[in-house]
């Protein structure tokens, strides 16, 4: 089985062809693009400007990921896409692309949720068995799933305003620290005293797995607000961003610590996907929470917890393995849950 | 020549199949949204009735703008993955240039296209009796498109004409035409050189995008 995936949800254009055979499964190839430039100076992704670099770049970058496995279009058994959620202007560049792709061929259409393809990714690397505990931590997503099979989550917990990276990517544009934010947080916590600034821990002691990170980011606006006035000093920058992170880090243990007590099923491992799971602190905390569960703590490599079509293809042939297929009139959904009971 | 065109730019779903100037099946429906659902199997209908596979065409034309940006976006991420899916040609054509062709069939007088842009504009662009732009498509109020246009005998076309109508002189008369129909794309485009880059969108209105003072920071 053989199939062809599409991101476009947000502001990485990327195509990935992946396989799975008797002996094993693997990526054929892998063209992505990143818009980084394109929004820096914005400091955020601006939906516009991702949906015409998405138009500009994906049918190049098919071409690429078709030369660089270096099959033909008819030896692919589906064509796969992000259809949502997410900036619903480049899921449509994606969605269109892949139609058309799925036309011509006469392949079957998947469309594939973004949160299902970060969900899954874990069994692409890690064989990992259902049911398990993800951790879904990304700029735009920051929720806690039980995975107990391809279309089957239930969602335990889920932030109640800001996404994790978000909330380091805003902290970082008020320190100055740039963007993407959550790289240049971790950077700057390394020389950072993370016990100079007492940030709140968010919904501490509270029952269930919610998040919430709007707090911190307050927290760190009125922190340096407190200062002495003047230029913000580079000593003060990085320790709050140290103490910044390691509230976020002990928030999110404490919700997860919850979220273990929450399951239907035992679950077989703990995962963490999600561009955030490449902060080296989070995931040395997320070890030790899945230690103390008893369960092995499993961690995709950082290019495949950030946006990728790697995850997109994979999620794509699991649900053709299952026949789950898609119409060519289906429509890009900006918002999709992944559990059903909030669809 | 067989051609396959089809428009999603403005307020339709417009799809072709045409051979050698005969239009062998077309698919036209007026729609405000859904193209992104309704074009593939459009196109997947209009070629069963033409008798056509995505093999035997000669080329694909499709309309790049300007229009809704999303609208833009269907058609020629469609366009150019049957580009990219079958190898054949993709050939893109102005809205406007479509829309003033098939109101000169019919009149060959000068011609103005006015297209809805939203947030109370329109895109216009005007064709003398060649069909021969005068200048490139611009975002404008209807007032100041209505200035442009002067005293000059114009046909006003286009799902924006009714915008800048009342606002225009009395030499300035109001045509039928108000959305691109593809049988017209696909003939223009069966003449037309076969380009080296795949076709990019005409928007003409930048992104929206402000970047934040100080980059966001709160001190310097
Ligand atoms: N080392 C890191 N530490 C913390 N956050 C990070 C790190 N690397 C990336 N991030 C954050 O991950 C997010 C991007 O991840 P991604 O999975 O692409 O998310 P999305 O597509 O939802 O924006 C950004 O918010 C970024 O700041
Ligand atoms: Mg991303």
């Amino acid at each position: 089985m053989r199939v062809l995936g599409i991101e476009t949800s947000c502001d990485e254009t990327a195509v990935a062809i992946v396989e799975e055979r008797q002996g094993g499964r693997r990526c054929l190839a892998h063209a992505l693009s990143s818009q980084i430039e394109e929004h820096r100076p914005f400091g955020g992704v601006v939906p516009e400007i991702a949906a015409r670099t998405h138009l500009d770049r994906l049918d190049q970058l098919v071409e690429r990921a078709m030369s660089d496995a270096g099959i033909e279009y008819d030896s692919l058994d589906g064509i796969a896409a992000t259809a949502g959620p997410g900036l619903i202007g480049g899921v449509i560049v994606g969605v269109m692309t892949a139609k058309a792709l799925s036309s011509v061929h006469r392949k079957p259409f998947i469309a594939v949720n973004h949160l299902e393809g970060h969900a899954l990714t874990a069994r692409f690397t890690d064989d990992v068995a259902y049911p398990y505990l993800l951790l879904l931590v990304s700029g735009g997503h920051c929720q806690l799933l039980e995975v107990k099979g391809v279309g089957h989550y239930q969602r335990l917990g889920t932030t109640l305003d800001d996404a994790a990276g978000e909330c380091f990517d805003k902290a970082a544009k008020m320190l100055g620290l740039g963007f993407p934010g959550g790289p240049a947080v971790e950077q700057a916590a390394q020389s950072g005293q993370a016990d100079r600034f007492d940030l709140p821990r968010p919904l501490k002691g509270r029952d269930g797995c919610d998040f919430s990170f709007s707090g911190l980011k307050t927290a760190v606006r009125h922190t340096v607000e407190a200062l002495p006035a003047g230029s913000l000093q580079k000593q003060d920058a990085v320790d709050l961003a140290a103490s910044l992170q390691a509230a976020v880090v002990a928030h999110i243990v404490d919700r997860c610590s919850n979220g273990f007590e929450m399951v239907e099923n035992t679950p077989t491992a703990f995962v963490a996907a999600g561009g955030v799971a490449a902060n080296i602190a989070l995931r040395t905390a997320m070890d030790q929470v899945a230690e103390d569960h008893g369960v092995p703590f499993v961690v995709p490599p950082v290019e495949l917890c950030t946006d990728n079509a790697v995850m997109i293809a994979w999620a794509g042939l699991e649900r053709l393995t299952l026949g789950l297929t898609d119409p060519l009139d289906f429509k890009p959904k900006p918002r999709w849950p992944l559990d059903a009971a909030n669809a | 020549m067989r051609v396959l065109a089809f428009d999603t730019t403005t307020s339709a779903c417009s799809v072709a199949v045409c051979e050698d100037g005969e239009t062998k099946a077309l698919f036209h429906d007026l729609m405000v949204h859904g193209q992104a659902e309704a074009l593939i199997p459009a196109i997947e209908k209009t070629m069963n009735e033409a008798g056509v596979t995505y093999g035997e065409l000669d080329r694909i034309a499709v309309a790049v703008g300007p229009g809704s940006f999303t609208g833009v976006r269907v058609g020629l991420a469609a366009g150019r993955g049957i580009g990219i899916a079958t190898g054949h040609p993709v050939i893109g054509l102005l809205t406007t240039e479509v829309i003033a062709a098939e109101s000169q069939i019919a009149t060959s007088l000068p011609t103005a296209v006015a297209i809805d842009a939203r947030r109370a504009e329109v895109y216009l662009q005007c064709f003398d009796v060649n069909g021969i732009a005068t200048a490139a498509p611009a975002c404008l109020l209807p007032e100041a498109a209505a200035d442009v246009l002067g005293n000059h005998p114009w046909v006003l076309v286009g799902d924006g004409a009714v915008r800048v109508q009342p606002h225009v002189d009395s030499a300035v008369v109001p045509g039928e035409i108000t959305v691109a129909n593809a049988s017209v794309l696909a003939n223009l485009a069966a003449t037309r050189p076969i380009p080296q880059t795949p076709p990019s969108p005409i928007y003409v209105r930048p992104p929206d995008a402000t970047a934040p003072k100080d980059g966001g920071r709160l001190r310097p």
